[in-house]
């Protein structure tokens, strides 16, 4: 397979479609490839950029069964099974890292014999280390612990693994129409018909019709079945992660415990990150719900006890995510729920046809997801294809890293191992030649202009945050410091955004970075965020009011607004 | 080793604070980190473009009151209006008799520079080779109908595009040229070496000089001004001259994104001023601890000790610190609270709990920025309650004041530089 030219940002509308995905995270881009592969038309709408939900929020990165092991024998599998398929046709938004489960002296051993044992059921090599060779295998882990198991454990990149999906959907003959908000559901004679849309860049609303309107929108699909007149019980939970400056460790670290907060130590690209705490949260607040000091302090307290380095290293963000469970009344903590794949078919459940709703599930099933989803949508529309999104790569993971590097001209070798590190077989499509393909943006990151010109010309970048989701400027150690500045000016040349509009642009990114910077300012993080606003509000002069009133443009647009009670609240 | 006075900081206010110190005839040694926030800064000097309430500042003498009345704890309001402006035009002289050749005045009240992202921006000195706009009744005055603005081929600490909109919001016409050297090619085939300072020491070499004027030359035909990135004139300063003799029109420098040369540029320059004097200066060094004895009245710097000369202790007769906020690690803070990095002084305020050191949002005042230490009057500092007799503080490590919301931070430093340098020379 060649990529010939993918381009995901055309924003080519149709009247009518096969199939309307409700939701751009990874289970609504899958979707759309899966649709498509199998010859329906479909159409994904998003109301922010792709990839801003659980998806790109929420235990971001990672991860293979075995945390789920002993808790939950069925997701394990899942888990198991997919990881393999991805391993195969996403192998560059995959890192194979391995796993270690770590046994303090304060836990109980028995749950490592219990955790070995459920693991092999589950198909999951597992294998008890000596304690000496494990603290020598993983020197950052904490040195106090009495026991570890290793376990095969990989990290994923949901931005790319999105990305590619969605790439390989629009080949395929989808549309992705990110910022662009269902607002209704047209529902005629018990029979969903299409949507209303608005979009959220020109302010156009307009209806498309759909033999199937798929709800994948993740926690926020409590309202739209609400939209639809379903009702879809979401009990939503907020998840938090802490950013650290630099790769700590080399294995996934986790305790070898019950899940709880604070277990897991994830490396990734350049930083690694500690997460996840669990709160429940009122639906009002899936929108607007930002990580407290008190998780904080839990993610660092007890992130110190898997890595002590944790309590010194530098904090650079942290962030949060609403985790798409399906409520469970009989547990208030979030912490026991199944997380089992729903897909509800809201013709036999509901007596409303046309309309489906997928949740539930995790990222590294996001496949799976699509290929129930799909065919369900076979057998409703009478149409008999089968599935292969479990055998044909996606964009990008056609061939591996060291064939790639071969056929890329001369650029200096860390630039080139970036790109392929990112883009896969797709960093041939980025220019190697002229300046731009040796001036780097990002210099934590190794962007280049040239892999910046590329984001913005093929893969639907509206602003400065769409930027750093596609190619991670201002994701690394400096967040931002250098290259958001000479990004913008890209975006101007590119004409994303006028040059006057430059400022605005900065603000808005700005604002969205300091929600995840201001509950970490003590120590190294105050100094770096002291320095940002010397720079961009004293040497730049950016203010408050170079922002657009009423809306943060690098931000999915929050038109959460919506006041009547959302279904699915939490009762109380 | 023993001074007369000891500076502990090589930023703006420690080169100011020692630069007069040695022309009041102090023997002193400057001790310095390195690179400070000059190195980082417009390379103008704010003395307030903003009072804590939001309201726009143009006359900053005229506004001291109500800063007062908003801010009692400002420096500037510690000091007092008349002691802050009898050192504001000591340091306008000052930098006239250094051979720093700035433009603008307390009394002709802030004019606009032109910032990277095409902002005006009140202050209140600038470097005469910048480009600087007056205000006049309250709107701001662009000098020229037609400006060229001539950048570096594939530099992108400085986009073209960006600055000309300020320009243009004020009605003049932009053209954007580009031009490069074979020298900077190569300068930019090392993909993190094509920066501010890297380009100047190329730009700078007279070699360059014929295709440099040349390209001037060209960009300034049919334009009223030429405006360039200031990637050039780091050690030349006459450069600019000659290329605007051989123009025939202006030719002036827009601050590009970090490194800032013209804040290099000013580093560099008051050091030399310093070592002119006679001053000595300790570069790269850092102070690690100290001795005080207690006095019937206070407390008494006794000696510093510093990473580079170990054992062997610095003393001094007066001391100022200068070390920064928490950038410059001045201060420095954990999770559990923030303190002055090197001598525990007593701070303006005590930082409180931690939740409540910022703001959720960005724009909105952060207290953490306005953490430093408490001064009185003459700019004298407090351990425990007590007034530290031979120490005085000056420049950003000073509390009460939020140097990037108010525009305030070069003010503040030559200010509280030049108010302790006198106190101390008049043994106050």
């Amino acid at each position: 397979m060649n990529n010939e030219k993918l381009f995901l940002g055309a924003r080519k509308r149709v009247r009518e479609t096969d199939a309307i995905i409700i939701g751009g995270g990874a289970t609504g881009a899958g979707l759309a490839r899966d649709l498509s592969r199998r010859g329906f038309e479909c159409v994904l709408f998003e109301r922010g950029d792709l990839a801003t939900g659980a998806t790109g929020r929420n235990h971001g990165r990672r991860h293979r069964g075995a945390r789920y092991a002993v808790t939950d024998q069925v997701s394990a599998e899942e888990c198991v099974k997919e990881n393999s398929i991805l391993r195969k046709i996403a192998r560059h938004c995959v890192e194979e890292t391995d796993g270690l489960f770590i046994t303090l002296p304060e836990d109980d051993l028995e749950y490592q014999k219990n955790f070995i044992v459920a693991c092999r059921a589950a198909g999951i090599s597992a294998e008890a280390l000596d304690p000496e060779f494990a603290k020598r295998l993983e020197p950052s882990a904490n040195q106090t612990l009495i026991g570890a198991v290793k376990v095969p454990d990989g990290v994923v990149d949901p931005f790319r693994l999105t990305v590619a999906n969605m790439l390989d959907a629009v080949s395929h003959g989808a549309l992705c129409h990110t910022y662009c908000e269902v607002t209704g559901i047209l529902v005629e004679n018990a029979v969903a018909t299409g949507v209303r849309v608005r979009d959220n860049l020109s302010r156009e609303e307009y209806e498309v019709r759909a033999k199937v309107v798929i709800n994948a929108s993740g926690i926020w699909g409590g309202r739209v079945g609400a939209m639809a007149g379903v009702e879809v019980k979401m009990f939503p939970t907020r998840g938090s992660l802490l950013i650290l400056g630099h790769r700590l460790n080399r294995l996934v670290i986790n305790r070898c415990r019950k899940p709880a907060d604070a277990d897991i130590l994830v490396p990734g690209d350049t930083v690694c990150l500690i997460g996840t705490t669990s709160i429940p949260i009122k639906f009002e607040e899936i929108d607007t719900t930002v990580s407290d000091r008190e998780e904080v302090d839990i993610l660092i307290r007890e992130g110190a006890l898997l890595c002590p380095e944790i309590e010194t290293a530098r904090k650079i963000r942290c962030y949060c995510g609403s985790r798409p469970l399906i409520a469970d009344e009989n547990d208030k903590t979030g912490r026991s729920t199944s997380r089992h794949i729903v897909l509800l078919d809201h013709e036999t459940r509901d007596g409303l046809k046309g309309f489906v709703t997928i949740s539930g599930g995790k990222l590294i099933t996001y496949r799976l997801m699509a290929e129930m989803t799909t065919d369900l949508v076979c057998r409703k529309l009478g149409k008999n294809v089968p599935c292969d999104t479990h055998s044909v790569p996606l964009p990008g993971s056609h061939e591996p890293p060291d064939k790639i590097l071969r056929k890329i001209a001369p650029l200096p070798p860390t630039i080139k191992a970036a790109i392929v590190h990112r883009h896969g077989d797709m960093a041939t499509d980025i220019a190697a030649e002229g300046a731009s393909a040796t001036s780097l943006v990002c210099e934590c990151e190794l962007v280049s202009a040239a892999e910046v010109e590329h984001a913005v010309d093929t893969l639907a970048v509206r602003n400065m945050t769409d930027l750093r989701r596609r190619v991670r400027v201002g994701m690394g150690p400096c967040q931002g410091e250098l290259c958001m500045s000479r990004a913008v000016g890209i975006l101007a040349d590119k004409g994303v955004c006028p040059p006057s509009g430059c400022p605005g642009e900065l603000a808005s990114f700005l604002v969205e970075r300091w929600k995840g910077i201001h509950p970490l300012t003590w120590g190294e993080t105050l100094r770096e965020s002291e320095f940002i606003m010397w720079l961009y509000q004293g040497v730049c002069g950016i203010g408050p009011s170079d922002l657009e009133p009423g809306r943060v443009p690098g931000e999915a647009p929050g038109e959460a607004a919506s006041t009547e009670t959302p279904p699915g609240a939490p009762p109380g | 080793m023993r001074f007369d006075a000891v500076v502990i900081g090589g930023g703006l206010a420690g080169h100011a604070a020692a630069i007069s110190l040695s022309e009041a005839g102090k023997s002193c040694v400057l001790i310095s980190a390195g690179q400070s926030a000059m190195h980082f800064s417009s390379g103008s000097m704010d003395f307030l473009h903003t009072l804590p309430d939001g309201s726009p500042v143009l006359f900053p003498e005229k506004s001291l009151d109500a800063l007062t009345a908003a801010a009692p704890a400002h420096p500037y309001s510690v000091a007092g209006k008349e002691r802050t402006l009898a050192m504001a035009l000591r340091a306008e002289k000052a930098f006239a008799r250094w051979g720093l050749r700035t433009e603008g005045s307390l009394a002709a009240g802030n004019h606009l520079r032109l910032s990277p992202m095409g902002k005006f921006i009140p202050t209140w000195l600038s470097f005469e080779d910048s480009v600087t706009v007056p205000v006049k009744d309250g709107k701001a005055v662009f000098p020229w109908k037609k400006v060229a603005i001539l950048s570096v081929r594939d530099f992108l600490d400085f986009s073209p595009e960006i600055a000309a909109s300020g320009p243009r919001a004020l009605g003049a016409e932009t053209v954007i040229v580009f031009f490069t050297l074979p020298a900077l090619e190569t300068l930019r085939a090392n993909p993190s070496e094509f920066r501010s300072i890297n380009i100047a020491r190329i730009l700078d070499k007279p070699e360059h000089k014929p295709r440099l004027a040349e390209a001037v030359r060209e960009a300034a035909k049919g334009v009223d001004a030429v405006f360039m990135p200031a990637v050039l004139c780091l050690n030349r300063e006459n450069l600019l001259d000659e290329l605007k003799t051989r123009a025939r029109k202006p030719v002036k420098l827009i601050s590009t994104m970090t490194p800032s040369l013209l804040g290099a540029r000013l580093a560099r320059k008051l050091s030399r001023i310093f070592l002119k004097n006679g001053g000595v200066l300790m570069p790269k060094d850092e102070v690690l601890g100290f001795e005080a004895r207690e006095t019937a009245d206070g407390v008494e710097i006794a000696n510093v000790r510093t990473r580079n000369h170990g054992d062997i202790a610095i003393s001094g007769k007066d001391y100022v610190l200068a070390t920064g906020s928490f950038f410059g690690r001045g201060l420095v803070s954990d999770r559990n609270g923030a303190r002055e990095a090197v001598f525990d002084l007593d701070l303006a305020e005590p930082p409180g709990p931690r939740e409540n050191w910022s703001s959720p949002d960005f724009f909105a005042p952060q207290p953490s920025s306005t953490f430093g230490v408490r001064v009185d009057a003459s700019f004298g500092t407090y351990m425990k309650g007590k007034p530290v007799k031979n120490l005085k503080a000056a420049g950003l490590v000073i509390g009460g004041f939020d140097p990037v919301r108010e525009g305030c931070g070069a003010g503040v430093s030559l200010v509280s530089a030049l108010a302790a340098a006198d106190a101390i020379a008049k043994g106050e």
